[in-house]
């Protein structure tokens, strides 16, 4: 038999946000290879299928994420070179600032294996909801944290700004679990050649387990340095500054509206 | 299913069980050990993650700062050559 992957989201809270596709992938698979931010929610996952193996193995301290993640790809991609129904189980949405699960599927698709990917409730869609916002009402950029700090972006404080693995901001070595203070005041500096030090910012934690509290704090940008950070929390800076009406395009807007105006009037009436 | 995670899923998929109070009752009458029930309803996941015999917080890192092809600071350069000549 031909072998498939689909890499599936099974939300971000345990129980809650796993869709019926994605679940029914992990019953039907031959084998399911997990990448969860919480033992528990792997432990949920093993109630759901007999083969589950935890993609956590590849990680270590002092090794490269790089060859981390092309050790998961590889694994996944010898089991469907084997023929089998493969499953990537993967926590939030599987393509939401993710490597493994975009590179397995690519890696499948290009040895001519049927691959797909099954949309989950990323931490995102859970910052959206537990703090009020919608991204479309100044727009909404996002970043990972220490890609953000390595390259020069063009960012807009009249709209929101989240910044991903802030835990593990300003990381070169691609091999650590978290960067601290020393790191974060570089973010910090960063930042403040946009955003004034006593801005608001929020850090944000969803619910994994379900009798989680959310976690939404706000502090002042200069108070990021001292805060308590981890890998799955999340910064969200709201926008400082009012959106800028943009006048070269508005009166290019207004010749269009008059022009068209003219050419009604122009048009006789039947 | 074990009760525990059971539990937790029905906490985790049941409009009825959002509530302080429903979880609460709902909780004293699941069929868990009185050490769980406990650690539930404290909110304790780290120590329930425990005796459970598996770790609370496990690496969820996805995704690198920079991709490996401009690992090398030599083919970002040659990368920026062939864009200028184009
Ligand atoms: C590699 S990304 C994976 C995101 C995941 N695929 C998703 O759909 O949300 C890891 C980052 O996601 C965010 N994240 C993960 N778990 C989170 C949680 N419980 N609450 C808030 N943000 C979280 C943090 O920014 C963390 O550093």
């Amino acid at each position: 038999m031909a072998g498939s992957l689909a890499c599936v989201g099974i939300g971000m809270t345990l129980g809650a946000h796993i869709c019926p596709l994605a679940r029914s992938y992990i019953e039907q698979a031959d084998v399911v290879f997990s990448g969860v931010s919480n033992g528990i929610v792997e432990l949920w996952l093993q109630e759901m299928h007999g083969d589950v193996r935890s993609l956590q193995v590849y990680y270590d301290e002092g090794k490269s994420r790089h060859v981390t993640y092309r050790e998961m790809v590889d694994a996944i991609l010898a089991e469907v070179r084997q023929g089998k129904k493969v499953v990537g189980a993967f926590y939030g949405h599987p393509g939401v600032f993710a490597q493994a699960p975009h590179r397995s599927i690519e890696a499948a698709r290009a040895e001519g294996f049927e691959a797909v990917m099954v949309p989950g409730i990323s931490a995102e869609d859970c910052l959206i909801a537990d703090l009020g916002i919608d991204p479309g009402q100044f727009g909404c950029q996002q970043f990972e944290a220490s890609q953000f700090m390595f390259y020069q972006r063009r960012f807009d404080p009249s709209c929101y700004l989240i910044l991903w693995q802030i835990g593990l901001a300003g990381d070169k070595s691609m091999a650590r679990f978290a960067t601290g203070k020393a790191h974060r005041q570089v973010l910090i500096e960063l930042l403040a050649e946009t955003y004034p030090l006593d801005h608001q910012v929020i850090l944000y934690e969803a619910a994994v387990l379900p009798i989680d509290k959310v976690r939404k704090q706000s502090l002042a940008l200069r108070e990021l340095a001292d805060a308590e950070i981890f890998m799955h929390t999340t910064l969200v800076i709201p926008p400082s500054e009012k959106m800028r009406p943009n006048p070269t395009i508005l009166e290019k807007l207004a010749k269009l509206e008059t022009a068209h105006r003219v050419d009604d009037t122009l048009i006789p009436e039947n | 299913m074990s009760n525990i995670i059971q539990l937790l899923e029905r906490m985790g998929q049941d409009a009825a069980l959002q509530t302080e109070d429903s979880i609460l009752q709902t909780i004293d009458e699941s069929q868990i050990s009185s050490e769980q029930k406990e650690l539930l309803k404290s909110r304790k996941g780290d120590e329930l993650a425990e005796s459970l015999k598996t770790s609370k917080d496990i690496i969820c890192f996805l995704i690198p700062a920079k991709d490996e092809d401009d690992e090398s600071e030599n083919s970002e350069e040659s990368d920026e050559k062939s864009a200028v000549n184009q």
